[in-house]
């Protein structure tokens, strides 16, 4: 059986995440001096914005949210 | 001015100097891993790292990794269009290997002809020890060393509008006529080096892009970076001396098993790959970093809660650092593969490549490590100008331990030919590139490679004969006894 965890580990970890993440971009002005959220980036760059953040992970190598990526994307796949 | 065959037609914003009043202080960036041919490409964390950064100070930062894109065609073009939809006021290129150096060109050339007219800053270890050669393709300046502290300054003086010659850490262009012979490189260096310890986790979101899934779910975590050692042929430590500062540095335990345990409790994270240069970095006080890392990971893997287990752990570091008693407390943390950068078994050639180490060191490591009970992954350059039988069959022999301990040996082991990569000791040599072998060698690693790596360079090992390893180390075995004649050390 796996020790029960430790309060002072589980503060520590999330003490780290709080300081330790970056923030995600939330909103990005446009050159034209329009506001664009993620979610608006994410459909201009054609890809599916409701897919969750965790997805992006879950490839080899973490990189790369393929699930994301529209179908018409007409891109070569390794 | 018209876009290249084949590449979309873009309208890119130029930057406006100052941004500030219209884009409210917030820089947009897009920094772009660059394709290297790989067919099965690791994420580079370096464009990952200063995307953290740059967020953390408040601007907008992408990333999107074109090296795993299918080609170099399709990596240009995605590369293009991104630009074109993130339309970015500085875009990054990072170029991780002389490798990625066809895909870069090839990009920034693309993206000039394009329209982008922003800066465009490239980085990595090749541009940082020869920053001529991206300024040549007309690149603004080149990050040379760590990047994070540059790139945030260069970021935000674009943003004010100031002068990136003012900046330490970034390689320009140097003045100079505009019909004369250019560019010698203007280049001041840091004072401080980046603290490890105050930097944000890198950013894990990058673009997607069409790799498509695979089972294995793995994340790529830097412990520590640099390392201590002066191998001839390699660039690590000669980009680490570009800026002040010991050659290896650690981030403090309890940071690295927090973000292993948040990558396994976000993620579901099944490995953890340390990319570092050498895990373990010199001697006592590297290897009581590594426990504590151990440690630190224990405990915080065991906060995440029950049910989640440990990822597995897989490291990389020099061989004489080796011990079993840090490696038995890894393993405790999930330490299951090692990948050990022995280059050779032959003492003579270990001095000519400037390891500092003995081959008693090689066997005594890799032994301990078989004896725990971990998956070794050796790495050999067995093939070099100086190549003998005698090499070769001291490399045989610690090729046969390691297959006799039911060990995978790999394209690492069997088929590593050497690199000369400029501004590394060997550099100083020999011309940069791959030199040439002896005949009777070259006849040996041709055919060699015929039996590594059958199939296309998409798919290198599509065609292997089952025992294809078995074939090698007979091929090998022949010349070794005398099928080749080799020169003499």
């Amino acid at each position: 059986m796996p020790a029960e965890p430790s309060p002072k580990d589980k503060a520590e970890l999330e003490q780290f995440i709080r300081t330790k993440l970056a923030p995600l971009n939330s909103v990005a002005v446009m050159p034209d001096g329009s506001v664009l959220t993620r979610k608006d980036i994410l459909i201009k760059l054609g890809l599916s914005p409701d897919i969750p953040i965790e997805a992006w992970l879950n490839v080899l190598s973490c990189g790369n949210n393929s699930a994301a990526v529209r179908a018409a994307a007409g891109m070569k796949t390794r | 001015m018209s876009p290249a065959p084949g590449l979309p037609t873009v309208s890119l914003p130029a930057v406006p100097p100052p941004l500030a009043a219209t884009l409210q202080h917030r820089a947009r960036v897009l920094i772009v891993s660059c394709p290297s041919g790989d067919p099965r490409p690791k994420p580079c964390l370096g464009p990952a790292y200063l995307a953290a950064v740059l967020r953390r100070a408040g601007h907008e930062a992408w990333v999107l990794d074109a090296d795993s894109l299918s080609d170099t065609d399709t990596a240009v073009k995605e590369t293009v269009r991104t630009a074109s939809d993130v339309s970015p006021h500085l875009l990054g290129l990072a170029v991780h290997s002389p490798e990625c150096y066809p895909g870069a060109m090839r990009t920034l050339t693309a993206l000039l002809q394009a329209g982008f007219d922003g800066p465009v800053l490239v980085g990595g270890h090749p541009p940082s020890l020869r920053p001529a050669v991206p300024l040549s393709w007309g690149a603004t300046a080149v990050v040379r060393g760590e990047g994070e502290a540059t790139f945030l300054e260069a970021v935000e003086s674009v943003l004010d509008g100031k002068l990136l010659s003012d900046i330490a850490g970034l390689a320009l262009p140097a003045d100079g006529p505009a019909d004369g012979p250019k560019p010698l490189v203007r280049f001041t260096g840091r004072r401080e080096p980046v603290n490890l310890a105050g930097l944000p986790w890198p950013v894990r979101d990058y673009l997607p892009t069409t790799r498509p899934r695979v089972e294995s779910v793995l994340a790529c975590v830097s412990a520590s970076r640099g390392c201590w050692g002066n191998c001839a042929f390699c660039a690590v430590a000669c980009f680490y001396r570009l800026g002040p500062g010991p050659r290896w540095r650690p981030r403090p335990p309890k940071d690295v098993a927090a973000e292993v345990a948040w990558l396994r409790r976000t993620f579901g994270t099944e490995m953890i790959h340390f990319v570092d240069d050498n895990f373990l970095g010199a001697g006592r006080q590297g290897r009581d970093w590594a426990r504590e890392v151990a440690r630190a990971i224990l405990r915080y893997v065991g906060a995440i809660g029950h049910g989640e287990g440990a990822p597995r752990l897989k490291i990389a570091c020099r061989v004489d650092g080796v011990e079993p008693e840090t490696f038995r407390l890894l393993k405790r943390a999930g330490l299951t593969t090692v990948e050990l950068g022995v280059e050779s078994a032959y003492q003579p050639t270990l001095d000519r490549f400037g390891k500092s180490m003995r081959v008693e060191d090689v066997w005594r490591g890799v032994r301990c490590l078989l004896g725990l009970g971990l998956r070794v992954k050796v790495s050999l350059i067995m093939f070099h100008p100086w190549t003998t039988p005698a090499e070769v069959s001291a490399n045989l022999d610690l090729l046969h331990l390691l297959r006799d301990a039911g060990q995978p040996l790999g394209p690492e082991a069997l088929s590593n030919r050497l690199h000369v990569y400029p501004g590394t000791p060997l550099g100083t040599q020999l011309p940069p590139g791959v030199p040439p072998l002896p005949p009777e060698v070259e006849d040996v690693y041709r055919e060699v490679c015929r039996l590594v790596s059958p199939g296309e360079a998409a798919e290198p090992d599509k065609g292997r004969r089952p025992d294809w390893e078995s074939d090698v180390l007979e091929l090998l075995g022949n010349y070794a006894r005398g099928s080749g004649r080799g020169r003499e050390v």
